[in-house]
């Protein structure tokens, strides 16, 4: 069995560890096939996303997953395949026969460079004789190849809003969202709020680097792209793990109701379904992870009797909203607007129960072409005040990872864009204990987590991002 | 929620129960003659190329519309009812459908004008007219261009949240999704209307239509070849 190692404890013992030497000699080596080689890294990339709508391969291009609770399992199976790939490229350049992918923990708060990439990233050169040019150098990054953190918001790589989600997969009507998902077909439209593992850290890892990793079409271009998606992999196996309640869809249509097409590393065609993925362990994955220990211990006893009760049967209900589209465009923005008490199955929920309900904000129809950065969005941030002095009001990040692509009509795509739910219950809670919320006034503040890049790369201008509506659900 | 009766909660997570009411209503008003023996004349009349008067042309295409049409629009409906403040959600949904039915009510106009143009035409045959429709339905299925549609069937909007702006939001959103509709399932509607609203053809072309938005991924292959097929067993029995 293949054991997938932290690519960060690997770099610390050698930059060069054989395992990243390898992975560099094996990204070069695919780099020089042909664009319709299925071994080739224009290939393999392709599985993901192209940068247009003519699609040539039809079956195999564009597949990538988002939006959907096919979105961890697809994953799972892409990063299979080209894991099969790259092992075998490494055994034909004589390299070792048990090559397995790393995995980029940037959430390790054990360690103080979780956040940067691992220098074999960014060197210029191998340290091969001849010092030939290092393939895992995406030169497209926005951030990340001076060796600095691709972020300083610990918001974007914090695992506890994921980690605590008690479902796997909502409805995709919205107003509340799951750990992997919502609801789909094969399609990923942004009808339902994006699982909140795809939201962060997923989502806003690939923003923090930006580039190439900052669209669905070019992500899997940048060799960092497959260590940060078996991180959320290795997530997946984290949450399972960590709450006994936390389980993946019993539905047939998840489990094998799709079968998705891949090659394999003799170029033959595959397919797998989900159900041949829920355990890594088992054939024909056959890996494990070096670690996947519960990273935030304890906080799952604590809120996991409530959202027990409650998730199974309520139905969100939505209590207030924008009438008019927020435009976003690099700078601070703020929209207000007000709620209404519930009059639907939320107040009768929480009759005869001294919770109150639970909170969600939304952030619907959020559409745009590339943009440079995500944001991070508070709730009631006072006027004039930093917003670093209120993390406790943060309700979390809007990465806007696919956001161009989502908002696009094509083949894959309705052009509804993206859609986000944060779940901000103890934000109300602290606001309204402090006198500090007003029904009548819910603020929402958006600040952008980046500045407009010295060298934009392929964001291209600074283009302006209009979320459609900001709304408020009880549940 | 124990004290809320199960009708309650059925309604609670189906706001579309009386739009599919009212699909069902539309698809006994065609299976009524079946049952009662009552012909409706309009039905062979408008196979063997004899019109019928305009008002009833436009009766008969808008019942076919919401016998069809509305089952295939349930997932839009419901996210029309859960981004509406709970006391507005039936008429969002409401207003969601007369928006939906307007579009298909002006296509309906249309194609009825230009069939009762056809129907003056020495040369004019309902049988060959309705092959062709089946044909470029067919055809259409497999263009890349009919799949884009067909993802624009799923769109959603942002709509306002209280007065006049939320019931244009819901009537405009209406109206958006009816005219990708029109766009992705006008040519097996003109078909259907050919064959004079046969029962048996309605309920074949209604299952591709709800196939291909239900399945989880529809082939598009396979849905041409199922409409052709139709076709071709349309065209014989009328042909007999």
């Amino acid at each position: 069995m293949r054991t997938r190692k932290d690519v960060w404890k690997l770099s610390t013992s050698n930059p060069w560890h054989p395992d990243l030497l390898w992975y560099a000699r094996a990204v070069a080596d695919m780099q020089t096939r042909a664009a319709d080689d299925p071994t080739s890294w224009t290939y393999q990339a392709a599985i993901h996303g192209i940068p247009q709508d003519n699609n040539p391969q039809p079956r195999f291009w564009v597949q990538c997953q988002h939006n959907s609770w096919f979105f961890l399992p697809w994953h799972r199976m892409y990063l299979f395949y080209f894991e099969q790939i790259v092992a075998a490229t490494i055994v034909k350049l004589g390299g070792p026969s048990d090559w397995a992918l790393p995995y980029w923990n940037y959430s390790d708060p054990t360690n103080p460079s979780a956040t940067q990439l691992p220098p074999a990233f960014f060197a210029p050169t191998l340290p091969d004789p001849g010092s030939p040019a290092n393939a895992l150098l995406d030169a497209n990054r926005d951030r990340g190849n001076s060796g600095e953190s691709v972020t300083s918001n610990p918001s974007q790589t914090n695992l506890t809003p994921a980690l605590t989600e008690s479902q796997f997969s909502v409805a995709a009507t919205g107003g509340v969202a799951g750990f992997g998902g919502p609801i789909t077909g094969f399609h990923h439209d942004g009808t339902g709020a994006m699982g909140v593992l795809d939201r962060s850290p997923h989502g806003s890892i690939h923003m923090a680097i930006n580039g190439d990793m900052g669209a669905f079409e070019t992500a899997a271009l940048d060799p960092i792209f497959w260590l940060h998606h078996a991180n959320i992999d290795r997530l997946w196996n984290v949450w399972l793990k960590r709450d006994p309640t936390h389980t993946n869809p019993p539905d047939a249509t998840w489990l094998t109701g799709l079968a998705f097409e891949f090659h394999d590393a003799a170029k033959s065609e595959a397919a797998m379904t989900s159900s041949q993925v829920v355990d890594n362990t088992a054939s024909p994955l056959s890996y494990q992870y070096e670690d996947e220990s519960d990273p935030i211990g304890g906080v799952a006893g604590f809120v996991a009797p409530r959202r027990l009760a409650m998730a199974a049967d309520s139905i969100p209900e939505m209590v207030g909203a924008t009438a008019k589209p927020v435009t976003l465009s690099g700078k601070a923005a703020s929209a207000s607007f007000a709620v209404t008490p519930p009059t639907g199955p939320a107040r009768l929920a929480a009759v005869g129960t001294a919770a109150p309900p639970r909170t969600y904000l939304n952030l619907e129809n959020v559409t745009g072409p590339r943009h440079h950065t995500s944001y991070s969005v508070y709730v009631n941030l006072p006027a004039n005040e930093s917003a670093d002095k209120h993390p406790e009001l943060l309700a979390g990040n809007m990465p806007l990872f696919g956001l161009a692509e989502a908002s696009r009509a094509d083949q894959r795509h309705s052009g509804s864009g993206l859609h986000y739910a944060y779940e901000i219950s103890d934000i109300v809670r602290r606001l309204q204990q402090k006198g500090d919320w007003d029904a009548k006034n819910v603020r929402v503040t958006f600040i952008p987590d980046y500045d407009v890049p010295k060298r934009v790369s392929l964001t291209g201008a600074v283009g302006e991002v209009q979320v459609g509506r900001i709304s408020l659900y009880h549940k | 929620m124990n004290q809320v009766s199960w009708w309650q909660r059925f309604t609670w997570r189906h706001p579309e129960w009386w739009a599919l009411g009212l699909s069902l209503a539309a698809w006994l008003l065609f299976l009524a003659p079946y049952a009662t023996g009552v012909r409706l004349s309009h039905h062979r009349d408008h196979a063997n190329g004899v019109s019928s008067p305009w008002t009833g042309e436009i009766f008969w295409w808008t019942a076919m519309v919401i016998a069809m049409m509305l089952p295939l629009i349930v997932d839009r409906i419901r996210i029309a009812a859960a981004r509406s403040i709970w006391a507005r959600r039936d008429r969002a949904v409401l207003l969601f459908t007369l928006g939906y039915l307007a579009t298909w009510i002006l296509a309906g106009l249309i194609v009825q004008a230009g069939i009762l143009g056809l129907h003056l035409q020495p040369w004019f045959r309902p049988a060959v007219a309705g092959a062709g429709a089946f044909g470029l339905a067919a055809l259409w299925q497999l263009t890349a261009a009919k799949q884009r549609v067909l993802r624009s069937c799923h769109r959603t909007i942002p709509l306002a949240p209280h007065g006049w702006r939320a019931n244009l939001d819901c009537l405009r959103y209406g109206w958006m999704i009816g005219a990708t509709c029109v766009l992705s399932c006008g040519a097996l509607m003109v078909a259907c209307t050919l064959s004079g609203h046969s029962v048996a053809v309605m309920a074949g072309a209604g299952s591709i239509g709800a196939a291909e938005r239900y399945m989880i991924r529809p082939n598009p292959r396979i849905l041409s070849a199922a409409i052709a097929a139709l076709g071709l067993v349309c065209g014989l029995a009328l042909s007999r």
